[in-house]
């Protein structure tokens, strides 16, 4: 299963990652089905890009997409901000 | 058919009055209107009382997400606010993007209608289904930066988008917006001021749920096509790397830029330039950001680092910020345009209703008929950067001759009088933001508007692009959608672009992922697909433009029964048809009898009656709303 590696300076904060991620747990889309939050700090220009590694508060861990041919968030994102590492 | 999917499902009733919340399954009306704007429009409609003033706590306050919003879409995170428009008394809305449209739809909301008036200032709290009305007495008063900051210190949740206004929409400025978190602007309309009337500080939404729809692969499969072709557009492209100020110098190249209150339509040369070397520098952008599903990402992180407006700091300046403050004003320095926009997003302050009053009192003092004893000491000199910055203070308090701008140059005018009405430029009573003598389907589009002197209800950007007649023939049936000067069928090319901005409004999906900004990109058909694959309503791209229509006729029948506009409304202002443009066009002006007959051939195409500019019972019945005219 892969990893999920973040490079926050290159995120714009568009959400589409959280988007394809609720896709994939659940075939439908929102923020509390994913397994990513985007935390953008609109004060100071910038972004922090959280990946759930566990389970909690009713949400699903990254699993790293499987099933999936590749990482949906990867697929996604339209600035190269997360980058799928297989271990 | 009653929809299930994409939507969020319900409609938010908000009494403030009473301080009742209620909740109605959004179904019943989306088999009427395929969601967002439709059903907003109809809302306003049926249930605006006749005869109440704009600010009448009786009066509503709609805010509505789009149908495809929340979804993969690319760019479909638009929400809509609508009212009875503080400066026309007619229909009224505002549009913003970010965040608060998608998290309203996992909250289990398509609507929010807000009536009356809170005895004391509150701001209203959604989770989930769970809403409540909480006292905002230590937030009013705040500017919407602040308040914003101190909402989330208070709110502890794991996803917070806001809403609030600041003090322009507390003190009740026709001028006032509607801030999104801290970086988008509903601006238009005075949307602010209704909220400030209302006593509401702010709105909070956390959602949980999620939107199904009903062909999932395919929907994921069309919306990432959809994105990748639109990644690989050069205008995209362009959007990303400098905003939309990147086709500010465009615009006066062509002398189409509102100049020191629209007396000339180019800027100089050297001003100019210092506004295009500082666009192309990057000199103020840290980095992109973009709306909530939009890889377009044309919200540039800006930030000021030194010289005398180092610190400020904020996202989503646009090319009509310089117009306002550029062009209308004379300021030249795009630093101060930074620091004039931050101030405008901290008080709560649309730039072009806040611009426009400042720039007619700026001529007013040029002519001799405002001194700077009126103006409280004020020298209202054009460029002059601080007394800017302390006229948009005085507007948002209403204090001095803030409180005479306030009210927008239609209305400050006529207080004032001595032929200073000449001075305002408006459309139906609300302040200008356009520049219309050179491109003419623009100039109709802008002044058949129907909440008032906008580009964004039907306004083609064809003219500006360039391009060939026979382009022009394949793709709108017409031959001149990419010839400035030409009146000729410029009836039908607004009427196209009516129907699609609507359509967008409708699916919330903002204006520059689409036809309007570039031809190679998203258009009706695509639009109808995503649509059919998100929904399951198999409606074409022709059914489609039509729903836009029926929203343009809920507008027209709201402004036939709460307004006099007529044919004189759709004129516009005198300056335009009277004083010739600067600039490459020079000499170029609207001409009356074209004017003239351009309205006879925009009326014709719908079968409107010329004389009045209004629909019949039969054009009513025509678009699916045949028990509209009993209404009206």
């Amino acid at each position: 299963m892969p990893t999920i590696e973040t490079r926050n300076e290159r995120c714009a904060a568009c959400n589409l990652c959280v988007l394809a991620c609720s896709f994939h747990h659940e075939k439908a889309f929102g923020r509390r089905g994913a397994s990513i939050d985007i935390l953008k700090n609109e004060r100071e220009g910038e972004v922090e890009i959280v990946i759930l590694d566990d389970s909690r508060d009713g949400r699903r861990a990254c699993d790293g997409c499987v099933n999936e041919e590749t990482a949906l968030c990867v697929t996604w994102c339209p600035v190269g901000a997360l980058l799928a590492r297989e271990n | 058919m009653t929809k299930t999917f994409a939507i969020g499902g319900g409609i938010l009733r908000v009494d403030l009055t009473r301080g009742a919340v209620t909740t109605e399954p959004t179904a019943p009306l989306n088999a009427r209107f395929p969601a967002g704007m439709g059903v907003n429009n109809w809302l306003l409609l049926n249930e605006t009382p006749v005869g109440k003033e704009p600010l009448d706590p009786e009066n509503l306050l709609i805010f509505t997400t789009g149908t495809l919003v929340g979804t993969p879409t690319p760019t479909a995170c638009r929400m809509t606010i609508s009212c009875k428009n503080v400066m026309t008394g007619g229909f009224g809305s505002a549009s913003a993007g970010g965040n608060f449209g998608p998290e309203l739809k996992y909250a289990g909301f398509d609507h929010i209608v807000v009536t009356g008036r809170a005895e004391r200032p509150v701001f209203i709290d959604i989770v989930d289904g769970d809403v409540s009305i909480v006292d905002a007495g230590d937030l009013w008063g705040e500017t919407t930066w602040e308040t914003e900051k101190r909402l989330r210190a208070k709110i502890d949740r794991p996803t917070l988008e806001l809403l609030s206004i600041g003090p322009a929409g507390e003190n009740v400025a026709a001028s006032a917006c509607i801030m999104v978190n801290r970086t988008r602007a509903a601006a238009r309309c005075g949307v602010g001021a209704v909220m400030g009337s209302k006593n509401l500080k702010a709105i909070a939404v956390s959602g949980s749920g999620s939107l199904q729809v009903a062909d999932p692969h395919g929907f994921m499969d069309a919306c990432l096509d959809l994105q990748r072709h639109l990644m690989g557009n050069e205008t995209r492209k362009n959007l990303r790397n400098f905003g939309t100020p990147a086709s500010f110098g465009g615009w006066n190249d062509k002398g189409s830029i509102p100049v020191r209150n629209f007396q000339e339509t180019q800027i100089d040369a050297e001003a100019a330039n210092a506004i295009s070397t500082a666009v192309k520098e990057k000199r103020y952008i840290k980095r992109a950001f973009g709306c909530f599903s939009c890889p377009v990402l044309c919200s540039q992180y800006q930030q000021v680092k030194d010289g005398p407006h180092a610190g400020t700091r904020g996202e989503k300046i646009e090319s009509q910020n310089f117009w306002d403050f550029g062009g209308k004003l004379g300021i030249s320095d795009p630093a101060a345009v930074l620091a004039l926009s931050e101030l405008c997003a901290r008080l709560g302050l649309d730039n072009t209703n806040a611009t426009n009053p400042i720039a007619w009192a700026f001529e007013c003092f040029q002519r001799g008929l405002l001194t700077a004893e009126d103006a409280d000491g004020l020298n209202l000199e054009w460029g002059n950067v601080e007394v800017v910055l302390e006229l948009l203070r005085k507007i948002a308090y209403r204090e001095g001759i803030g409180d005479l701008l306030a009210d927008g140059s239609f209305a400050a005018a006529k207080k004032l009088g001595q032929g200073s009405e000449r001075f305002a430029i408006h459309m139906k009573g609300q302040d200008l933001a356009e520049e219309m003598r050179v491109f003419k389907g623009w100039a109709l589009a802008i002044a058949v508007a129907e909440r008032g002197g906008t580009h964004t209800q039907g306004g083609p950007l064809t003219e500006r692009m360039g391009l060939e007649p026979e382009l022009s023939m394949e793709r709108f049936g017409i031959p001149t959608a990419f010839d400035s000067a030409n009146y000729e069928h410029k009836a039908e090319l607004v009427a196209y672009y009516q129907r699609f901005h609507n359509l967008l409004e409708i699916m919330g999906i903002c204006f520059y992922a689409t036809y309007w900004s570039g031809l190679h990109t998203m258009g009706p058909e695509d639009v109808a697909r995503l649509y059919g694959l998100a929904t399951g309503d198999k409606k074409t791209a022709e059914e489609l433009m039509m729903e836009g229509e029926k929203v343009l006729y809920l507008q027209k029948a709201f402004n036939m029964r709460h307004t006099a506009f007529d044919r004189n409304s759709d004129y516009p202002p005198e300056r335009m048809m009277s004083e010739p443009a600067t600039g490459p066009h020079a000499g170029e002006r609207l001409d009356r009898a074209d004017w003239d007959r351009l309205l006879d051939q925009y009326y014709d195409l719908r079968g409107w009656d010329r004389a009045s500019g209004k629909p019949t019972a039969e054009n009513f019945r025509a678009v699916g709303l045949p028990d509209l005219i009993r209404r009206i």
